[in-house]
């Protein structure tokens, strides 16, 4: 398998902030160890989001607030009313009409500065290295592993990192996956579970909680702020407001990562 | 033994609750562990645990007193540990 140089976001030369950038990102450059240095990080990079329902669309939206300078949205499909108990990029008034475009409307909404690619897709092995080719991080959103496990081939091929969110009823979990340092999703998945059900219970908030948190190591990631969930897995239980983590463990024989 | 076994995500659902005491003999095994809820719980819980031949699937996380551990690398229990079993999510 061909792989690349690892690409290294935080430490390229993005140009400098104008002036309405630096007015429209004030408050969160004002967050110590951001500033100038880390909203031009996030200007200049790019993040694949795979899928816009209640978790990645959640994700992109903060992403989008953030002024992550381009994103590239999958999600095949139209929109249908059981979508929008959770998909908050969606609109009524949009029904019956390709989702992927409604999110993209909407960001551009948000903040039209953005530069927005869409495919009306999901993501699967055949796609996954070209959609992840030209970008900086992949966020992984999507309600079946087949896809989060393309997407976490397709991380670790271009040395990118992955932060995969996931949830289930009232449980919700986060890791960030940056090949060669941590465990991937192969490691902890190695086959496909063939248990999970493509439909399952939840709550719009449950959805939009993780991935919010999902942007938020998004951009600690990319602008190397703070300590990402690098190797370690959160998981919450919105039941019973409780949250926990631990540390992942690498498969050294792992198919996707074990030769990094 | 005395060992409490937490449920995260579908297992939860299956178990009906999200943690629970259990008595196992002393020196048991995980796989033991695996093997007594299946048996307490039915064939709901079981099929996330084991496949149909069963064999223990790869795609449960398994903590032991908040560490990660794999099935096969795992040494006895000890007593009052606390086995977390988190089956696979993927929700979007």
């Amino acid at each position: 398998m061909p792989k690349r140089e690892p690409r290294h976001p935080a430490s390229s030369s993005p140009p400098p902030l104008t002036a309405a950038q630096q007015a429209r990102y004030e408050w969160q450059m004002w967050v110590p160890d951001f500033g100038v240095a880390g909203q031009t990080k996030l200007a200049a990079a790019s993040v694949l989001v795979s899928r816009l329902g209640g978790v990645g669309g959640a994700a992109a939206l903060y992403l989008a607030a953030a002024g992550v300078g381009r994103l590239v949205l999958a999600h095949a499909g139209n929109l249908t009313p059981p979508d929008l108990n959770r998909q908050m990029l969606m609109t009524h008034d949009w029904l019956g009409r390709p989702r992927v475009l409604c999110a993209a409307q909407r960001l551009r909404d948000l903040n039209p500065d953005l530069v927005i690619e869409t495919h009306e897709t999901n993501i699967s092995a055949a796609n996954a290295h070209s959609l992840a080719a030209d970008v900086d991080l992949i966020v992984s959103a999507a309600p079946r592993f087949e896809e989060r496990l393309a997407l976490n081939a397709a991380a670790v091929q271009h040395r990118i990192p992955l932060v995969d969110c996931a949830m289930y009823e009232m449980d919700a979990q986060l890791t960030c996956v940056v090949p060669g340092q941590s465990a991937c999703l192969a490691c902890l998945y190695p086959e496909t579970p063939p248990v999970w059900k493509r439909q399952f219970p939840v709550f719009g908030a449950v959805a939009g909680t993780i991935g919010a948190w999902g942007a938020m190591e998004a951009i600690k990631l990319l602008s190397g702020l703070g300590t990402p969930l690098t190797g370690r897995m959160l998981m919450l239980d919105l039941r019973q407001g409780m949250s926990r983590q631990f540390n992942t463990i690498r498969n050294p024989t792992c198919a996707i990562c074990g030769g990094l | 033994m005395n060992i409490t076994v937490e449920y995260w995500a579908q297992l939860r659902t299956a178990a009906g609750q999200p943690f629970e005491a259990i008595e196992l003999p002393a020196a048991a095994s995980l796989a033991d562990l695996l093997e007594h809820v299946a048996a307490r719980h039915g064939p709901a819980l079981r099929s996330v645990l084991f496949d149909q031949a069963g064999k223990p699937r790869t795609s449960n996380i398994i903590l032991v007193n908040q560490e990660m551990v794999r099935l096969s690398e795992c040494g006895p229990l000890t007593p009052n540990a606390v086995v977390t079993l988190l089956s696979p999510m993927a929700g979007g």
